[in-house]
């Protein structure tokens, strides 16, 4: 079995390293805006202008921000910022000892710095394979590369992610540790919505085993989250 | 806890890579959960740290006659309720401003005893103090007394980062420390590798953390190329330094070699600015600390790991205002 991962939301944090840059972007432009609640905002669907427009800032000025933030995000010392969010380690073990192959699909403007950061990280040596896509095409080329390689499964943190398993034809099941919210990906049409990866894969082994049987979804506890 | 809920850090000598790895850990760990504050000599266009902080104040040197007092202003201002001195200076301050009840005891300053941190800044005394306690140090003495040599390794009594240390002639000695021998140390040249130990300890459960750095290349006495390694001998210095300056959290000190093996030849007794560096293989000392005084799990910040790591590292630029 192949199963498929995202990376950033799903394996490791993507707060901390979004919410620090955009306050450095913001600390540039002499702006001060609380990013726990853009962080709010773009959980919600919302890009980071938009969240900034959102909470009244100057269109103008916020299209700069976001961009000089954009400009940052994936520069090593941000990166730096990520760590494996909790249980990660220990869930990675246990789909491993199910003979299942990890396959890392994850979306990158500067892919170069993937494998420094997975050894940081220590995740290297549980993917058995790790594809980088450019963001811009990355619902398509994520599509591709679950098709490809024949993925039995998805587990991912946005409905981009969602889109490309329904391309492909692969079972998805989301996370809400990352990019989006339970409501939003909810509201997206994602079937199964689970508050962690380990949620998610007991849910995806249940339903592979019992396709009737309720996935996380439809669990009053995670959605009630 | 601020209004908001907040703990609030206090991060002294904002401008040093050290203070830059603290906030770095706190953003990476806690995000927005925290509030940091930082203060230094600098406006805050000029030090990096700013980017990450909630809040910044452009204060004195801490060795200046109005520096406690705007320290106490920033602390009450801000509620503060944690505060990370980093300079030997600023430290000693923290440390007898919490003895005299100047920082409220509800502030948990992260600075060891007062009698540690001077310790510590004295290069002279560290060295007596260890010795004592048979930790191997190499053979040290004032400039105003010095012992039998050909060559002796020179260093300000009170210096930080190698400033003014160098390798002297015994015969030039007189003349280059002049009318302030009792200012300077001297010490047996000793032989490299230069390595860093940077550790963890706590105390409560005894637990030690020691990751080695071997400093391969160093420029303005900051470590650019480095090996990481464990090592159990130092890892037995480093409970041994810990215990007798009565350090915790993280510190780390330097040895090399003499005749007899590993000697110590300096100790801060806080993270140094390299110490990020071992957050890269997984032991992340700058976050410990924080969630030690927190009370935390610590364990979760230290990853084991064998063999040699390489780590390098370079410039990275920050652009403090906007661009046209």
């Amino acid at each position: 079995m192949i199963a498929a991962l995202d990376l950033d939301g799903t394996l490791i944090t993507c707060e901390p390293r979004q919410s620090a840059c955009l306050q450095a972007a913001l600390v540039c432009y002499g702006i001060r805006v609380s990013t726990s609640q853009v962080w709010e905002l773009k959980r919600e669907g919302a890009s980071t202008e938009q969240a900034l427009v959102l909470l009244k800032q100057d269109p103008i000025l916020a299209r700069r921000v976001a961009e000089h933030w954009r400009q940052m995000i994936e520069e090593p010392y941000w990166l730096g910022l990520d760590s494996t969010l909790p249980g990660t380690i220990s869930i990675l073990g246990a789909m491993r000892a199910t003979q299942a192959k990890l396959c890392l699909i994850t979306a990158r403007s500067r892919p170069q710095w993937i494998p420094q950061q997975l050894a940081r990280l220590g995740l290297r040596h549980y993917l058995d394979h790790i594809t980088v896509v450019p963001p811009q095409t990355a619902t398509n080329a994520k599509a591709t590369v679950l098709r490809e390689s024949r993925a039995s499964v998805f587990f991912g943190d946005t409905e981009s992610d969602y889109e490309a398993s329904v391309s492909a034809d692969v079972p998805f099941f989301a996370v809400t540790t990352g990019q989006r919210s339970a409501g939003f990906l909810v509201a997206a049409n994602v079937s199964h919505v689970c508050e962690t990866l380990r949620d998610a894969w007991t849910s995806f082994l249940r339903s592979s085993e019992n396709p009737s049987k309720e996935t996380c979804s439809n669990s009053q506890s995670n959605l009630e989250a | 806890m601020n209004k908001q809920g907040k703990r609030v850090v206090l991060i002294g000598s904002a401008g040093t890579g050290t203070a830059f790895a603290a906030a770095t850990a706190l953003r990476r760990v806690w995000s927005q959960s925290v509030c940091i504050v930082a203060i230094d000599i600098n406006p805050w266009h000029l030090f990096t740290t700013s980017l990450l902080a909630d809040e910044y104040e452009h204060v004195p040197f801490s060795n200046s006659e109005t520096f406690p007092t705007v320290l106490q202003e920033i602390i009450q201002r801000y509620a503060v309720d944690t505060y990370m001195p980093l300079l030997p200076d600023e430290m000693l301050l923290a440390a007898q401003l919490r003895d005299q009840s100047l920082i409220p005891t509800e502030v948990s300053v992260l600075a060891p005893p007062t009698e540690s941190c001077a310790a510590c800044a004295d290069k002279w005394t560290l060295n007596q103090l260890l010795a004592e306690h048979g930790v191997p140090v190499p053979r040290s003495s004032s400039a105003s007394d010095p012992f039998a040599g050909k060559d002796f390794f020179l260093k300000p009594k009170n210096g930080t980062g190698s400033y003014g240390a160098r390798k002297v002639k015994a015969d030039e000695l007189a003349s280059i420390v002049g009318n302030s021998a009792e200012e300077w140390v001297i010490q047996e040249i000793c032989t490299g590798p230069e390595v860093t130990v940077d550790a963890f300890y706590d105390k409560s459960s005894n637990f030690i953390r020691a990751v080695c750095r071997e400093r391969i290349e160093i420029k303005s006495g900051v470590s650019t190329k480095c090996r990481l390694f464990i090592d159990k001998d130092l890892c037995r210095y480093a409970l041994s330094v810990a215990t007798i300056l009565d350090l915790t959290g993280s510190f780390c000190f330097q040895v090399m070699r003499n005749t007899s093996g590993w000697v110590v030849i300096d100790v801060n007794p806080r993270p140094g600015g390299g110490t990020a560096m071992c957050a890269l293989v997984g032991n992340d000392f700058f976050a410990a600390t924080f969630a030690q005084i927190w009370g935390e799990d610590t364990i979760r910040f230290f990853r084991e790991f064998e063999g040699d790591h390489f780590v390098t590292r370079q410039y990275a630029e920050f652009l403090m205002s906007p661009s046209s």
